[in-house]
C-alpha cells in the first residue's frame, strides 16, 4: 500500500488556478480566500458531505483559540461567521481575568456547521467542488535555482489531471490513516472516512520528508440513556458576544443549551489501570507520537496517579441529534474496557455508546520544510496547511489555511507573502513556532506562547489586522471604514479622558470616599481616576459630567459603542503594562527585521560555537530574530552574526 | 534576550579596573548624557550636562542620590563617591557614534566599581562583553575590514566571561539560583495551565498562596544580593599558585594562611597530588591561593597529572609563592620550577629556616639569572613554617606588592560578579513588581510577566535560557483537560 503507484490519465485535463487538497477547516479557508481574490479556484474532498467536519469536539473557540477565531475574522475569514451562525451555547472564558486571556469558546451544531460551510462554498464564485482522492503532485524541475521544483497540478485516484499554478495541502488526518480502538484497527480516517493512501509517495518520492503523529477522541453516547440529575449544568452567557465582527450583537442572542459536568472516580481509574496492557499505545502499537495538552484518560491516570478525580464534561453534538460528546474522556481502549469504564461515571452507569473512543494516526509533514509563508522551500507554488503541518485544532487549521490560501494568491500575483510576526498576531506566533521549532507533538496553540498577549488580544483583533485583510481584498471597503470609524472613536474619548481634569473638591471628594478611593490634593485627569483599581470608566460616570453630551456630538447617541468603550477602558487601565510590552516589541521588531540571506554558509562566519553553528545549519533562520530563538544559540553567537552580516552586506 | 540594539544605554569601566592611575567609566547610548546628569554634580550644583557643548570637560562630583529632589538639599555632599573630569560627546562623534559620556576617576577598583553601580542604578545596562566595540561597528564607525577582529573580540570576551563566570561561581550559589527558578516557573506554569484551562484548574484562593510564595522568594534573593555586596558570590582575589618541591612545606604554608588544617601535611613527600584551593583576606586583601603538588620528577602516574596541573596553574596565576626546602641544595627539580617563573609576581621562601641552611640567597638569585633572565624583581624572605617564624614579613611582601600596583584584582571576576549582581538586583525587582500587582488585586495573568522576567534574570546568573522550559513545566506538572 505505501509504494509509488502512478496512476494511468484518463484523458481528462482541467486547467484552473488553484487546487486545494481536502475540504476540512484549513481546506475551506484556503479555498474561499483563493476564490474571493479571483482565482479559479477547485477544492477537493474525498466526501462532499464532511466538508468542514468537527470529527472530534463539538466547540469552536476556547483559551487562545479564541483569539484565532478572531483574527482569522479580521483577515476576511470564514469560520466566526459560521460559527455565529450555528452555535448552541456561547461563553465568554477567563472574565475574572485579564483582557488579556478572555476568550470566547461555542458550542456548535455540528451537523448545522457543517452545512452552513457547505453552502458558502457552493456559492462562491470561483469555486468548485470535487469528489475525489489527489493521489500525485505534478511538478517539474525550475531552471530558476537547483534543486527548486514546480508544481503544475494534481492528478486524481480516477486519472484526471488538473494544471494549477499553485496547490495547498489540507490533508487534516487523512493521510494514512489508522484508527485505533483497543485491539480493533481499521485503515479508516476519521469517523471511518476513507483514508487518502496514496499522496504520502508521491510527496515523499518530491523530497518532502513525512512524519507521523497521533490523536485521539472520546466516545459519543446517546443522550436519552445519561442521567443528568447526577451532573453539575453548565450554562451559556446571558449576553452572547459574537466571534465575527461583522455579525450583530443583536442577531445572535438567542435560547441556549446546556452542557454537563461529571466527574471519574477511584472505580474508573481501577478499571483503566486494570488494562493498560490493552491499550495500544502503551502495549506499544501507536508509533505516531500523541499530543500532552490533550491527553487521553489512560494517560491521565497513569501521569496523574495522584488525582482522585478528572473532570468530565458532556456537550451535546447537535440541536437535531441526541448524542452527546464525553470531553475528558478520549481513549484508544477496546469497546469492553470503554463500555465499563465510562458506566463509573456518576450519571452514565447505564449509557449506550454511539460511536466508540478512538485514537487516530496519520502522515503529516515537520513544517519547519515551509517559508512562515507556509510554502514549501523546495517546492514554489506548494503551500499547506492545518493538521498537514503538525498542528491539532480546528481554529489553529483554519488559520493556516486561511494564510496558506492567501499566499498561493499572493505569489501567482506575484504580491508580497503575508507574513505576520509574533508581535502582531497568534497566527503569527503559530506560524512562527510551526515553522522555525523542533515540534515534537502536535501543536496547539496556547496563551503562554505568545510573549506579546498583553497586546494580541482577542477584543482589539480587528484593530490589528483588518487593514491587513483589506490590503489584501478580503475585507470590504464598509468593513474597513467602520474600523477606522471605531478608531477615530476610540483616540477623541481617550483623549478627552486623559484632558479632562477634575479639581480636589468637595464633590469629588465625597465620591471618591464612598467608592473606597483615596482623596485628591490636587487636581486629576478622568484617565488617572479610571486607571485606579477600585475605580473604572463606568464607575466614574457621575463625576464625568461631558460624558453624554461628547458621546452625543461623535456618533449622536447618549453612549459610545460598547466595543470603543472597552478599549479605551483597556488602554487606559493597563498602560504601564502595555507601553512596557511595547517597548519589547521596539526591541523584537529590529531583530525581526534584520533578514538573514539564504544562502548564508555558516561555516564561513568565524566564531561561532560549534553547536550554534549546527543549530544555525539546521534551521536557517530567515531573520536574526528567529535566530536568536533558536535553542542553543546565545548572545554572543547572535552578536557574531550580526558583525558578520553587515560586514557580508557591504561586500556582497 | 539581552538588547542586540542600541535602543537603551550601556555603561561599563573601559579601563583596566586596577588601583593604579586614573579609571574611566564610560557611558553610551540614546540616554547616555540623561543618566550622566543624574549622577555628576558640579561644585554650584547649577551645571547640566545636557546644556554643554559636544566635547568639552567639567569638573565635579559623582553622588549617589537615594532621590532625585536631595540634588538641591544641604547633605548632597555626604553623598560624594568621586571627585572626577566628565567628557561629554555627542552623536556621531565618538566611538560608538552614540550620546558617550566618560567619567575619568580616580583609579581603584572599589571607586571604579561604586562610580558604575551608581551609574546603572539611574537606568544604564551593564555592557556586554565586547558591546562597545560592537556599537562602533555597527554604526558604521569602524572600517569593514576590522569585522573579523570585531568578531573576535566579541567572542573571546565573551567565552572568557562565561568560563570564569562558571568557574568562578560558588557551588551553593548556583544551586540557590537553581532552585529558586525551579520554584518560579512552577508557579507560572501553574498560572498559565489555569488561563488555557479554566475549567480544569481553578486559581480560586491562589492570590494568598502566591503572595506568601513571592515574599520567600523575594527575601530570599534579597538574601543572596547581601552576599553580593561582600563580594562573596565569586571567589574574586588575586590568583595565587604555591609551588614547589614536595615536602618543601608548602601545604604548611596555605594552612597558615588559611588557619585551619585544610591540606595533608606529613613527612612523605608526595602527599598533595592534586590541587587545594581557598579564598583569604590578607589584610583586606583578596588571594585566591591554590596549593599544588610538588613538582619533580616522577613515575607515579597520579603524581604526573598533579605536576602537570601545578605547572598549568602556575602559568595562569597572579602570583606566584615559591617554596624552597632551604635545608637541601638546588636541584634538576628546583631548576625546572624557576622556568616557570618568567615575567611573573613572585615571592621566594626559603623555608625550614630551622634548620642548617643549604640555599644561600644569592645562589638561588644567580640560577634564576640564568634560566629566566629579565624576570621580574623577586622578594625572598627566611621563613619557618614549622615555627611560624617570616611569616609577617611574608605577609608584609604581598600588601606592598599590592598597593605599588604590581599585583591587581582579576578583573573578570569583579566584572562577572556585578554582572550577577545586576541580574538578581533585576529578579528582586520582578518579584516586588509581582508584590504590587498583587496588592493592587491585578488579575492573575498579570503575574506570570514578571514572574517570567525574574526567571530570566535568574537564567543569567546560571547561563540557562528560557526556551522551551513553561510549556514542558506546564504538560508534566498539571494535567491539563479535553
Amino acid at each position: 500500500m505505501s509504494e509509488l503507484v502512478t496512476i494511468k490519465e484518463n484523458g481528462i485535463r482541467e486547467k484552473v488556478d488553484v487546487c486545494v487538497v481536502g475540504a476540512g477547516h484549513a481546506g475551506c479557508e484556503a479555498a474561499l480566500a483563493c476564490a474571493r481574490l479571483g482565482l479559479n479556484t477547485v477544492i477537493f474532498t474525498v466526501s462532499v458531505d464532511s466538508i468542514a467536519l468537527m470529527p472530534c469536539n463539538p466547540n469552536i473557540g476556547g483559551s487562545s483559540k479564541g483569539h484565532l477565531v478572531r483574527e482569522l475574522d479580521a483577515l476576511g475569514g470564514e469560520m466566526g461567521k459560521v460559527i455565529d451562525q450555528t452555535f448552541i451555547q456561547s461563553k465568554m472564558l477567563n472574565v475574572s481575568k485579564g483582557p488579556a486571556v478572555h476568550s470566547l469558546r461555542a458550542q456548535a451544531d455540528k451537523a448545522e456547521y457543517t452545512r452552513t460551510m457547505r453552502k458558502v462554498l457552493e456559492n462562491q464564485e470561483n469555486l468548485t467542488i470535487k469528489q475525489a482522492e489527489v493521489c500525485e503532485l505534478l511538478w517539474e524541475e525550475s531552471d530558476e535555482k537547483e534543486n527548486l521544483k514546480i508544481i503544475t497540478g494534481v492528478k486524481t485516484f480516477t486519472g484526471t489531471v488538473y494544471e494549477c499554478k499553485a496547490a495547498i495541502l489540507c490533508t487534516g488526518t487523512y493521510l494514512r490513516a489508522r484508527c485505533l480502538c483497543g485491539e480493533a484497527i481499521t485503515y479508516t480516517g476519521p469517523n471511518g472516512l476513507q483514508a487518502a493512501n496514496y499522496l504520502t509517495e508521491s510527496l515523499k518520492n518530491m523530497g518532502i520528508e513525512m512524519r507521523r503523529f497521533k490523536t485521539g477522541t472520546p466516545a459519543r453516547m446517546d443522550g436519552t440513556t445519561i442521567d443528568y440529575s447526577k451532573m453539575e449544568e453548565q450554562f451559556g452567557d446571558e449576553r452572547v458576544i459574537p466571534f465575527s465582527f461583522s455579525t450583530d450583537p443583536e442577531s445572535i442572542q438567542k435560547e441556549q443549551v446546556s452542557c454537563w459536568l461529571t466527574y471519574t472516580n477511584e472505580k474508573t481509574h481501577e478499571i483503566i489501570r486494570g488494562n493498560l496492557d490493552r491499550s495500544p499505545i502503551y502495549a506499544g502499537i501507536i508509533e505516531g507520537t500523541g499530543p500532552r495538552y490533550c491527553p487521553s484518560i489512560e494517560d491521565k491516570v497513569v501521569k496523574f496517579a495522584e488525582k482522585e478525580r478528572h473532570q468530565v464534561f458532556i456537550e451535546p453534538e447537535g440541536l437535531h441529534t441526541n448524542e452527546m460528546y464525553v470531553g475528558g474522556m478520549s481513549s484508544s481502549l477496546p469497546e469492553d474496557v470503554q463500555l465499563a469504564m465510562y458506566r463509573t461515571v456518576p450519571g452514565l452507569e447505564n449509557c449506550k455508546i454511539v460511536r466508540n473512543a478512538y485514537a487516530i494516526e496519520y502522515d503529516c509533514i515537520n513544517a519547519r520544510q515551509l517559508y512562515p509563508s507556509l510554502e514549501f522551500k523546495e517546492v514554489k507554488g506548494l503551500f499547506s496547511g492545518g493538521q498537514f503541518n503538525g498542528s491539532s485544532g480546528y481554529e489553529e487549521a483554519a488559520c493556516q489555511g486561511l494564510v496558506a490560501g492567501i499566499n498561493a494568491a499572493m505569489s501567482i500575483f506575484g504580491r508580497e507573502p503575508l507574513v505576520m510576526d509574533r508581535s502582531e498576531s497568534y497566527i503569527g506566533v503559530l506560524i512562527d513556532d510551526l515553522v522555525t521549532k523542533d515540534n515534537r507533538e502536535p501543536y496547539r496553540m496556547m496563551t503562554s506562547r505568545a510573549e506579546y498577549r498583553l497586546l494580541l488580544r482577542q477584543d482589539n483583533a480587528d484593530i490589528r489586522l483588518r487593514k491587513k485583510g483589506y490590503e489584501i481584498g478580503l475585507i470590504s471597503k464598509e468593513e474597513y471604514d467602520a474600523l477606522l470609524q471605531k478608531e477615530d472613536l476610540i483616540a477623541k474619548e481617550m483623549n478627552r479622558l486623559k484632558n479632562t481634569s477634575v479639581g480636589a473638591n468637595k464633590e469629588i471628594q465625597a465620591f471618591l470616599e464612598e467608592h473606597g478611593s483615596s482623596t485628591l490634593k490636587t487636581a486629576a485627569t478622568l484617565a488617572e481616576l479610571i486607571c485606579r483599581p477600585e475605580l473604572g470608566y463606568e464607575a466614574i460616570a457621575e463625576i464625568d459630567k461631558e460624558r453624554e453630551s461628547f458621546a452625543m456630538e461623535l456618533c449622536g447617541k447618549n453612549s459610545l459603542p460598547q466595543t470603543v468603550l472597552e478599549q479605551v477602558e483597556i488602554e487606559i487601565k493597563y498602560e504601564g503594562y502595555i507601553i512596557r510590552q511595547k517597548r519589547q516589541v521596539e526591541q523584537y521588531k529590529k531583530m525581526e527585521k534584520k533578514k538573514i540571506p539564504e544562502n548564508l554558509n555558516y561555516d564561513e562566519v568565524p566564531s561561532l560555537r560549534l553547536e550554534a553553528r549546527q543549530k544555525l545549519k539546521q534551521f536557517m533562520p530567515v531573520s536574526v530574530g528567529q535566530a536568536s530563538r533558536i535553542s542553543g544559540v546565545s548572545p554572543a553567537d547572535i552578536s557574531v552574526l550580526l558583525v558578520y552580516l553587515e560586514s557580508y552586506k557591504n561586500n556582497n | 534576550m539581552n538588547n542586540l540594539f542600541s535602543l537603551d544605554t550601556i555603561a561599563a569601566v573601559a579601563t583596566a579596573l586596577s588601583d593604579s592611575g586614573i579609571g574611566i567609566v564610560r557611558i553610551s547610548g540614546p540616554e547616555a548624557i540623561e543618566i550622566a546628569d543624574k549622577v555628576f554634580c558640579t561644585k554650584s550644583g547649577k551645571k547640566k550636562l545636557k546644556n554643554v557643548d559636544s566635547h568639552t570637560i567639567h569638573y565635579g562630583y559623582i553622588v549617589d542620590f537615594k532621590d532625585e529632589n536631595e540634588i538641591l538639599s544641604e547633605g548632597w555632599q555626604d553623598c560624594i563617591v568621586d571627585e572626577v573630569m566628565v567628557a561629554v560627546m555627542r552623536a556621531p562623534k565618538s566611538y560608538t557614534m552614540e550620546d558617550t559620556v566618560e567619567i575619568n576617576c580616580h583609579g581603584g577598583v572599589l571607586v571604579m566599581q561604586k562610580i558604575l553601580e551608581t551609574v546603572l542604578k539611574h537606568g544604564a545596562r551593564l555592557a556586554q562583553p565586547g558591546e562597545f566595540t560592537k556599537r562602533a561597528f555597527l554604526n558604521g564607525r569602524i572600517d569593514l575590514s576590522k569585522a573579523e577582529a570585531v568578531i573576535d573580540v566579541i567572542h573571546s570576551q565573551n567565552e572568557f566571561a562565561l568560563q570564569s563566570s562558571m568557574n568562578q561561581l560558588q557551588g551553593n550559589l548556583s544551586k540557590e539560583v537553581k532552585n529558586l527558578r525551579e520554584e518560579i516557573i512552577y508557579e507560572i506554569a501553574f498560572i498559565e495551565s489555569a488561563l488555557d484551562d479554566p475549567e480544569h484548574i481553578s486559581l480560586d484562593g491562589y492570590k494568598d498562596k502566591l503572595d506568601e510564595k513571592v515574599s520567600n522568594l523575594s527575601d530570599r534573593v534579597e538574601k543572596l544580593l547581601s552576599t553580593a555586596d561582600n563580594g562573596r558570590l565569586m571567589k574574586e582575589g588575586i590568583s595565587t599558585v604555591i609551588v614547589g618541591k614536595p615536602n618543601a612545606g608548602k601545604s604548611s604554608l596555605l594552612n597558615i594562611m588559611v588557619g585551619e588544617e585544610r591540606a595533608i601535611v606529613t613527612d612523605i613527600a608526595g602527599t598533595t597530588r592534586d590541587v587545594l584551593q581557598e579564598s583569604i583576606k590578607l589584610h583586606g586583601i583578596g588571594l585566591n591561593i591554590i596549593d599544588t603538588a610538588g613538582i619533580r620528577t616522577t613515575e607515579d602516574v597520579v603524581e604526573k597529572i598533579g605536576v602537570e596541573k601545578a605547572k598549568k596553574y602556575a602559568n595562569e596565576a597572579d602570583l606566584i609563592l615559591y617554596v624552597v626546602d632551604a635545608s637541601v641544595a638546588l636541584d634538576d627539580s628546583d631548576r625546572e620550577i624557576i622556568t616557570l617563573l618568567e615575567n611573573k609576581n613572585v615571592i621566594i621562601l626559603l623555608n625550614k629556616s630551622d634548620l642548617t641552611a643549604a640555599v644561600e640567597e644569592s645562589d638561588l638569585i644567580q640560577v634564576i639569572d640564568e634560566l629566566v633572565p629579565g624576570h621580574k624583581k623577586i622578594e625572598m624572605i627566611r621563613t619557618s613554617t614549622k615555627d611560624n617564624t617570616g611569616i609577617d614579613a611574608f605577609e608584609n611582601a604581598i600588601k606592598e606588592m599590592f598597593f605599588k600596583g604590581n599585583l591587581k584584582n582579576n578583573n573578570q571576576i569583579v566584572i562577572t560578579n556585578m554582572r550577577h549582581k545586576e541580574a538578581l538586583k533585576n529578579a528582586y525587582d520582578s518579584l516586588q513588581m509581582v508584590k504590587r500587582s498583587l496588592a493592587d488585586d491585578m488579575p492573575e495573568d498579570f503575574y506570570s510577566i514578571d514572574l517570567m522576567s525574574a526567571y530570566s534574570s535568574l537564567g543569567f546568573i546560571i547561563g540557562e535560557e528560557v526556551d522551551d522550559d513553561l510549556v514542558n513545566e506546564i504538560f508534566t506538572k498539571f494535567c491539563m483537560g479535553k
